[in-house]
């Protein structure tokens, strides 16, 4: 009986993740769990990939993973860690970060629990993978993991949605009052006249490997990206979130493709905002703010 | 609005207008170390008030000076400030990273309107014909070319007001304690801004080799980038400059161009 069993546990470790060439390094045998690697396909599948991106995975058992160590010069004192990820079979390249480092002017330090995707860049993976851990997946139990957990979400506890919605009703505020100062066009006249639907927002889920969230502002057809070194559980990030937040106008700042606005660096592409959309309504969770008093 | 200014030679050349009074008039602008044909009213008065306004404007916080945002090298300063990650920020590399990437992106500025390569043109690259950096950064519009910075119905330079609040906040910050990277980083654009304005761009443009990416022939240096997430390109025959070429830089990547035939 306990042949069979360390014979069973044997073929399902091998089915489920190979190393073909082992490394030592802690950030590479971290990155190449399992489990880790799960979660970056299902953010993936969340967020970056559809139905053209599975049909090249049709018919493969496993996935092939490159991974290397990046190793940027850093500042004196920063401990954090780089990896890029690389899946061939979709031509993309995911790069994440463990932070590790202070700041020293706010007296806080920046340091996650585990690997952040930072980056997922489609394109210009190197033919030559000299250096790189190459990983073989199996891809039925990637695919599987990513359909079963396709809905399943997590927000923020009631303290951080607090700092959240608080941080989010600011950012609206401020977003129509500097606008009208400015003498720029806004879809609110008056903030004061707001009612709580007319704040209503949706909030995407929290992600255990990315320091991101979306939220979609329904009235004023805004989306507020905060996105951070930091942690999002950190609290100390709210008291200091204007380092995080970036605004899309969906109405004005929205293209089919960005090539009808080449070269400029305003715009996201209908895709993107579709996904936003889908993960902050869909998935996301609907929150009324209080009016401005 | 379009403003004349005047330069050593006497000759009128139209540049747009900054925010906000007469650049001619201002301390820190290529244009103020002339002598304004017009405006040279032999006034000290004139003088003393523009360095009284200047003083007011400009943002001093302990161990760093900003230009004001009316002036050229303070309104250059701000974009390469927008555009560069300071620590805690996504795309935080490192303090040489982001003076990287402001200096990459003022080679970009720069390059759209003196290193336009053969067989394109100007409005191609840089969707504007100009001769003067605050029209490459402000074409478009609120959303153009440079996201948030833009001329205003009257002609000015402008850019939205959560990118003051930004560099507002960021101020604060570097002025808590000792200088440390936060001021550097401010001081350095500032600095990058003023050689620009003054002298040129001191240091090297690190995608100017740049020939081959991927086997596509290209020509050379970056001319566009784009903030947050690479997965989409610029359009057009703008090409990825790749990580190991070092086109991410500051959590932007960079863009040089096809080579034409």
């Amino acid at each position: 009986m306990k042949s069979i069993l360390i014979t069973a546990l044997t073929i399902i470790l091998t089915i489920s993740s190979t190393i073909a060439k082992p490394s030592n390094s802690a950030t590479i045998k971290t990155v190449s769990e399992d489990k880790y690697l799960f979660e970056v396909i299902r953010h993936l599948y969340r967020w970056h990939l559809d139905e053209t991106d599975a049909e090249k995975l049709v018919g493969k058992d496993e996935i092939l993973l490159n991974i290397q160590e990046i190793t940027p010069h850093l500042d004196q004192g920063d401990k954090s860690k780089f990896c890029d990820i690389l899946i061939p079979a979709l031509d993309m390249r995911v790069s994440v970060k463990k932070s590790d480092y202070a700041i020293e002017e706010l007296g806080l330090v920046v340091k996650n629990d585990t690997f952040k995707i930072i980056n997922v860049a489609r394109g210009g993976l190197p033919k030559d993978t000299t250096g790189y851990t190459t990983i073989t997946t199996n891809y039925k139990a990637i695919k599987d993991y990513a359909h079963r957990t396709r809905s399943q979400t997590r927000f923020p506890d009631d303290d951080l949605l607090m700092k959240m919605r608080k941080s989010a009703r600011t950012k609206i505020i401020e977003q129509i009052q500097s606008r009208k100062q400015a003498g720029l066009k806004t879809k609110i006249n008056n903030p004061k006249n707001l009612k709580k639907h007319d704040l209503a927002i949706h909030i995407s889920p929290l992600s255990p490997i990315a320091n991101e969230v979306w939220i979609f502002w329904e009235t004023g057809r805004l989306l507020i990206h905060f996105r951070s070194d930091f942690d999002l559980e950190q609290p100390e990030l709210w008291n200091n979130d204007d380092l995080a937040i970036k605004l899309y106008d969906i109405d004005e700042q929205t293209v089919v493709s960005l090539d009808d606005v080449a070269g400029s660096n305003a715009y996201i592409t209908r895709d993107q905002v579709g996904r936003t959309l889908f993960n902050c309504i869909v998935l996301g969770r609907r929150i009324e703010l209080e009016p401005m008093q | 609005m379009q403003l004349f200014y005047f330069q050593t030679s006497g000759q009128p050349t139209v540049r747009p207008a900054l925010c906000a009074g007469h650049p001619a008039h201002r301390p820190g602008s290529t244009y103020a170390k002339h002598s304004p044909t017009k405006a040279t009213c032999g006034s000290r008065l004139l003088a003393i008030t523009a360095i009284l306004l200047l003083t007011l404007t400009t943002q001093l916080h302990a161990g760093v000076t900003l230009k004001p945002k009316n002036t050229e090298a303070g309104y250059i300063a701000r974009l390469l400030l927008n555009e560069a990650p300071f620590p805690g920020e996504r795309g935080w590399v490192s303090e040489d990273d982001s003076k990287a990437a402001m200096l990459a992106i003022l080679w970009v500025c720069h390059g759209r309107i003196h290193h336009i390569p053969s067989g394109y043109r100007q409005s191609q690259i840089a969707a504007v014909r100009t001769t003067e950096i605050i029209g490459v950064i402000t074409v478009g519009g609120e959303k153009g070319q440079c996201d948030g910075f833009y001329m205003d119905a009257n002609g000015n330079a402008c850019a939205v007001p959560r990118v003051h609040k930004r560099i507002d906040y960021l101020l604060n910050i570097a002025g808590k304690g000792k200088p440390g990277k936060f001021a550097r980083l401010l001081n350095y654009a500032q600095g990058l801004a003023d050689s620009y304005v003054n002298e040129g761009i001191l240091a090297a443009d690190k995608f100017a080799g740049v020939k081959i990416v991927q086997r596509v022939q290209v020509t050379g240096r970056a001319y566009s980038w784009m903030t947050d997430k690479d997965c989409y390109s610029p359009g057009g025959n703008f090409i990825r400059i790749p990580n190991n070429q070092s086109g991410s830089l500051g959590g932007n990547r960079f863009f040089t161009l096809r080579k034409l035939k």
